[in-house]
Order: structure tokens, then C-alpha cells, then sequence
């Protein structure tokens, strides 16, 4: 197969993949290799919605999706997961997500009555059948979303990313997710770049890479220990720098924060000059609320915070930074803004020279990162926050933004980074961790220990 | 049975004719009952989407920007008649008072009724009753249910996106072509690659099956309430004269 977005853009070139009934596959591979191109071309989406094109064959349970006539039975075969939850619910309740299936697939209301709720007493969601899913925690919308997926009994299911912007639990739950369908007897595909949570549960691995499909063998060990031994190998490989800390340009005191009512209590941190700080704990725990009170968006409910320093906050979806229609156009509104110059630039920026001319909504996950880096620096803060700054990061993009950050810590500025991912740990040089509405400090091995614990069971 | 399809107090398709029609009637009336409509939907829509205040929020923002776009326009195309005021070395003339006092009315009368369906309303009741009560096709009820959907969704885009943009040096509040671009461009790109994906989700779970469960239904009291207020503004000209 051979396949793309408009005869002069082939994104896969040569692609075979025979999946068995029953079997399970998984599918890596670095930002924009064409993983989800490939799902895309499967589906028969790229060619009949996308105005993309597919050359080649596939068949799916004795049809040929890229035809018309075929492209309409995959509903009725395949159930899909898309990366990001919140593009995939398309209906205000979590009942009404699953009747949206159901009603389509022409199922009758007491069938589909039935049915959905057994789906979510399944999930633990059937409390929260009636709420709006905007009241459900990211991970409760991951749930619904396979839930959602499968509801109408499909052969085959295909998993986009589906732990991208996850904590441990949630990916603990795409992992009982993909059992529980592999024990239905579904085929499955699988397109992740976090490999080692998801290697014990399938039958084969595929790497993508610039377009091409290529097996590889699945050998050594895998599972928690060997997930222990990489991360420890990762913090060993990059030396801390040694460099020592200056000037205190932050200092919060016994600090309450939350949007009206109490979220986290007791914030006692003193952040230096070059000094990085990791905030870890589960999704919706507090860490964005924390960084957003950090740089003065919302009041702390208690305490005192003593900013010596000019702060800037990245959000954790760097498109809502960009301001432009094009790269260039964000650099020219910075040189207006702040009297930025590219020649000036603290970090390397040679990937995103060759794309100037493009939107920065349609640069990769990693340039878009470095690109609100870029813009976040030109405000010359000295304090940088970061929202789950690897999201969607493949591990080179990961180690770039490493780069990035030693850069600058060296040259003294300071971040407060709200992650979950053990992959950032070697520029953190002291951990706190939020749960259940407290604060307290912890190790890198203490981080990497419960990530794997947790996400692995 | 669907108890909220069948029970449903103010039925959405009352909601929505009503708001269909006053959208109309805002540009049929003039004069007195143009401005009769107007107060009388928008205090219907203020007070009814009070527990809804993003949705107040949002038409607010709405009302403003129309406002003052209408305001800057009519001093070039409509500022004629007498000087009623002077700013500086401008003098506003009658024309202008009069162009924007108009459009404002009807801007009131469509943004009242429409926060009076949104208020009163859920996208998937919206759904299930266009579809049950109106036999509307599928492809005019989705995208309307799914605008409905997506509001929480812009409200929090539109959130973060005031933050960045007053870390980069814009003001709160959007009172120029610059600043309102500066909302606007990252909202419509979020939006646009947001509605593609979920376009995606809905073609990949059989959209185009879609056969709709019916149900039977009766009228109520604040339905034909809703539709005698319709009838009276409709015939305002006719009372008024």
C-alpha cells in the first residue's frame, strides 16, 4: 500500500500488514512516521473523507474499505479510539455516547438501553450515565471512549495513541482495555509511541519509520523490571549538571489553591536560579492549578507567594499560545512585542527553519513545543512553567526538549514543570508530589516507582 | 422510554421555532416594535441562561465587538444628519446614533431568543426532538446538536487563550482589530482541527445509518405559553399602528 494526503505528499510507501483474527499488533515509531496516516489508510478515512489517496489493497473481514461500498461496513466491523478523547465524545452525557453508536447501527432503545448500561457498570461510570461528560476526569473520558468503541460488538479495533495525554492509571486501564478485548477475541492494532507498556499484551511489533512498515522482533525482557532498568539507565546516562543554584525567585509559604473551594493545602516550595522543580501526581490532582497560581491567573485561597521573578506559563496545548498564520508571522509579531531576534535565539531552532512558511497548527508535536518555548522566552522570564510539556513527545522529541532545557538552566532560568512522565526526569532536579490535596517531596526513583507500579499493575 | 423526550416541559422544537422566528421577525419590525422584541427577548435570555454564565459570557463578548464594529463602520457609511454629539473634532451625527440603535435591537432580539434555546436546552434533546418532532435531516440536526456540544469545550479554549494572550502583552478585554484577531485565529484553528477529528469519530461509528428512534409526544401548557408570546410580536406592527 502506498498511501498519502494529495498525490504530491506520499506519507507511506510499500506498506504491508497482515493481522490475524484474534491477534494483536502493535505499531511504533517516532512523531509524524506515518503511524496514524496508516490507521487512516486502513479505515478507508484518508481516501473518503480526506480527500487523501491509497494505493494498493486492503481487506478487512472479506471487504475492501477503500472502495465506497466497503468504506461504508466499517463502522459495522471496526471499533476505533482516537487520540484525544474530547474529539472523539461527541455527545453531552456519557448514555448518550453509547446510545449514539447503538441508534446508529440501528439497534432498538431497550436493546440499547440494556447494552449501555452494561457497558458503563463495566467502566464504573454508570453513576455518572446522566452528568455532562465536561464533569468526567480525563481518565473517565478515556474509559467512554472505549467503551464507546466496542459497544456494537466489531471484529476488529484500532487503538490511535490512546494513552497520550494519560497518567499511570490510564494507562493502566488501556491495558486492561486491550485484555479484555484480546480475551473477546477481537484483532487488534495498536499505534503508541510508549512501546514497553503495551509489548507483553501483543503478538507482534511493527516500527514505522519515515513512512515504512518494518516487524521487529520481540526479544529481552519487557514488564516492569525492564521498564525499572530504562528509566534508571536514562538518569544515568545524562549526568545532572552540576552547576549551583543562585538566587531564590520563588518562594511560596503554606499555600492553599483551588478555584473557589481548597484543591491542594500545605505548598511549601523554594525555587533558585537554574533550578528545575517536577510536579507530579495524577491527572486532575492540581498540577496545572498550581502552575496557573504560580504565574498570578488565579488567587491562592491561602499562604503567601513571593515571586522575585518575571514568570511565563506554556500550556499544555502549545496551540493556544500561537497567535499567527504562520511561523514567520509569530517571529515578526515577537520582534514587534518584545524586540526579539532570531540570530538572539537561546535554544537551537533549526527545525523549524525549514518550515517558516507553515501554520504553526500544522508544525509536529515537538516543533510546536519548541516554537512556545521560543515564544515564551522572548518575554525574557525567568521563571518558566510547563504543563505536561511531553504529550504526544516521541523519545528523540523528548531529549530535545531535554536539550532546550539544560541550555537553560545553565544560563540560570528556572522551571516548575507539571508532568507525569518519567522521560523529563533527568533535568528535574527535585520532585513534589500531589495527592489527595497534599504536598510532599519525593525521589526520582520514588516517581519512577509508581509510574511503573502503577501503570503496569 | 426516554422520559426527557417525552415529558420534557418546554419542548426544544418550541425553543427552536421561537428562536427561528424571532430571528426573522428581527428583520421584518422596525421602529417601536423592533425595540419591543428586543427588550423583551433579551430580558427572557439574560435571565434564563443566569445559570449558564459562560453562555452569558460568550454573547456578551458577541454583543460588543458587533457593537462597536457597527459604531466604527457608521461613521463612514451612515454619519449623516445632525450633530448629536461631539468627540474631539468628530462630530456623530443622527445617522450614526440610529444605525447602531437598530442593529443593536435586532442583535438583542436574535441573541435573547437564541440564549433562551441554549439555556433551556441539552444538545442531545435538541437532537432527539428536531429529529423526532421536525422529521429535520440528519445532516442539519447533528452539526447543530454537536455546535451545542462543543461550547464548554470553546469556553475552555477561549480561557487558556486569554491567558496566553495576556502573557504576550494584549489587554483582557478585545477593544481592537488586532486584539480581536488574537482570539479568534487560535479559537478557529483549535475548532476547525477539533471538528475534523470528531467528523472522523462519527463516520467511523456509522453516522450514516443513522435511523432515528421516534417517540410520541404532546404539547404543554408553557409550549403553547411560548407560542401565543410568538404570535403577539409578531403582530405587534399591526397593534402598535
Amino acid at each position: 500500500m502506498r498511501a498519502g494526503y494529495g498525490r504530491g505528499r506520499c506519507v507511506l510507501w510499500n506498506t504491508d500488514l497482515k493481522v490475524d483474527t484474534g491477534e494483536a499488533v502493535l505499531i511504533t515509531g517516532g512523531v509524524g512516521s506515518g503511524k496514524t496516516t496508516l490507521l487512516l489508510a486502513i479505515t478507508g478515512v484518508l481516501n473518503n473523507l480526506l480527500e487523501g489517496f491509497v494505493d494498493g489493497s486492503v481487506e478487512i473481514n472479506g471487504f475492501n474499505p477503500i472502495e465506497p461500498s466497503g468504506f461504508s461496513k466499517i463502522p459495522l466491523e471496526v471499533g476505533f479510539v482516537l487520540q484525544d478523547p474530547d474529539k472523539q465524545i461527541v455527545m453531552p452525557t456519557p448514555i448518550d455516547e453509547l446510545y449514539f453508536t447503538l441508534e446508529n447501527m440501528g439497534y432498538s432503545y431497550s436493546d440499547a438501553f440494556k447494552l449501555a448500561m452494561d457497558g458503563l457498570k463495566k467502566t464504573g461510570l454508570v453513576s455518572k450515565a446522566y452528568q455532562h461528560v465536561e464533569t468526567l476526569s480525563q481518565g473517565e473520558k478515556r474509559k467512554l471512549t472505549f467503551i464507546a468503541s466496542v459497544i456494537h460488538n466489531p471484529r476488529v479495533l484500532m487503538l490511535d495513541e490512546p494513552t497520550a495525554s494519560m497518567d499511570p492509571y490510564g494507562i493502566a486501564t488501556t491495558r486492561e482495555f486491550i485484555r479484555e478485548s484480546r480475551r473477546e477475541g477481537l484483532s487488534i492494532i495498536i499505534v503508541e509511541h510508549k512501546k514497553d507498556y503495551f509489548i507483553d499484551l501483543v503478538d507482534r511489533v511493527f516500527v514505522m519509520s519515515e513512512g515504512r512498515l518494518y516487524e521487529t522482533e520481540i526479544n529481552g525482557d519487557f514488564g516492569k523490571n525492564a521498564l525499572y532498568e530504562k528509566f534508571q539507565r536514562i538518569l544515568d546516562s545524562k549526568p545532572r549538571d552540576e552547576h549551583k543554584f543562585g538566587d531564590v525567585v520563588l518562594k511560596m509559604e503554606n499555600v492553599s489553591i483551588g478555584y473557589n473551594e481548597t484543591l491542594v493545602s500545605g505548598i511549601d516550595m523554594v525555587v533558585r536560579e537554574g533550578m528545575t522543580i517536577g510536579v507530579v501526581g495524577r491527572n486532575g490532582c492540581g498540577k496545572t492549578t498550581l502552575l496557573k497560581t504560580i504565574a498570578g491567573f488565579i488567587k491562592p485561597i491561602d499562604g503567601v507567594i513571593n515571586r522575585f521573578a518575571k514568570t511565563f506559563y506554556v500550556p499544555q496545548q502549545p496551540d493556544y499560545i500561537f497567535l499567527s498564520n504562520s511561523v514567520s508571522g509569530e517571529l515578526d509579531l515577537l520582534r514587534r512585542k518584545t524586540g526579539f531576534k532570531l540570530e538572539d535565539s537561546i535554544i537551537r531552532i533549526e527545525s523549524l527553519k525549514k518550515d517558516f512558511a507553515k501554520s504553526p497548527y500544522k508544525l509536529s508535536h515537538g516543533q510546536r513545543r519548541l516554537l512556545s518555548l521560543v515564544i515564551a522566552l522572548a518575554y525574557k522570564p525567568k521563571i518558566i512553567l510547563l504543563d505536561e510539556p511531553t504529550t504526544g513527545l516521541d523519545d528523540e522529541s523528548v531529549n530535545q526538549l531535554i536539550e532546550s532545557i539544560v541550555t537553560l538552566k545553565n544560563k540560570g532560568f528556572s522551571f516548575i514543570i507539571a508532568t507525569h512522565d518519567p522521560r523529563i526526569s533527568p533535568v528535574i532536579d527535585e520532585y513534589i508530589f500531589i495527592d489527595d490535596g497534599k504536598v510532599r517531596s519525593v525521589s526520582h526513583t520514588d516517581v519512577f516507582r509508581w509510574f511503573i507500579d502503577v501503570s503496569m499493575g | 422510554m426516554y422520559q426527557w423526550v417525552r415529558d420534557w416541559r418546554l419542548r426544544p422544537t418550541t425553543l427552536f421555532i421561537y428562536a427561528l422566528s424571532i430571528t426573522i421577525l428581527a428583520f421584518t419590525h422596525t421602529g417601536v416594535s423592533l425595540y419591543l422584541i428586543a427588550l423583551l427577548n433579551a430580558i427572557l435570555g439574560f435571565t434564563f441562561s443566569v445559570e449558564k454564565p459562560y453562555l452569558l459570557k460568550l454573547f456578551s463578548i458577541f454583543i460588543l465587538l458587533t457593537v462597536w464594529s457597527v459604531f466604527f463602520s457608521s461613521l463612514i457609511s451612515a454619519n449623516y444628519g445632525e450633530i448629536v454629539l461631539t468627540i474631539g473634532s468628530l462630530g456623530i451625527r443622527s445617522g450614526v446614533i440610529n444605525a447602531v440603535i437598530n442593529v443593536t435591537a435586532r442583535l438583542a432580539a436574535i441573541m435573547g431568543s437564541t440564549l433562551l434555546f441554549l439555556s433551556l436546552t441539552d444538545p442531545y434533546i435538541v437532537i432527539k426532538c428536531l429529529e423526532n418532532d421536525l422529521k429535520l435531516p440528519k445532516t442539519i440536526v447533528f452539526p447543530l446538536a454537536y455546535g451545542l456540544r462543543i461550547l464548554p469545550l470553546m469556553k475552555r479554549d477561549l480561557d487558556e487563550i486569554n491567558l496566553c494572550r495576556i502573557q504576550r502583552g494584549y489587554g483582557r478585554y478585545p477593544l481592537s482589530p488586532q486584539s480581536l484577531s488574537s482570539i479568534l485565529k487560535p479559537l478557529i484553528a483549535i475548532s476547525l482541527e477539533r471538528a475534523v477529528w470528531t467528523g472522523i469519530s462519527i463516520e467511523l461509528r456509522g453516522f450514516r445509518y443513522r435511523k432515528p428512534w421516534r417517540f410520541q409526544f404532546k404539547l404543554k401548557f408553557l409550549d403553547y405559553t411560548l407560542y401565543s408570546l410568538l404570535v403577539i410580536q409578531a403582530l405587534l406592527p399591526f397593534i402598535i399602528h
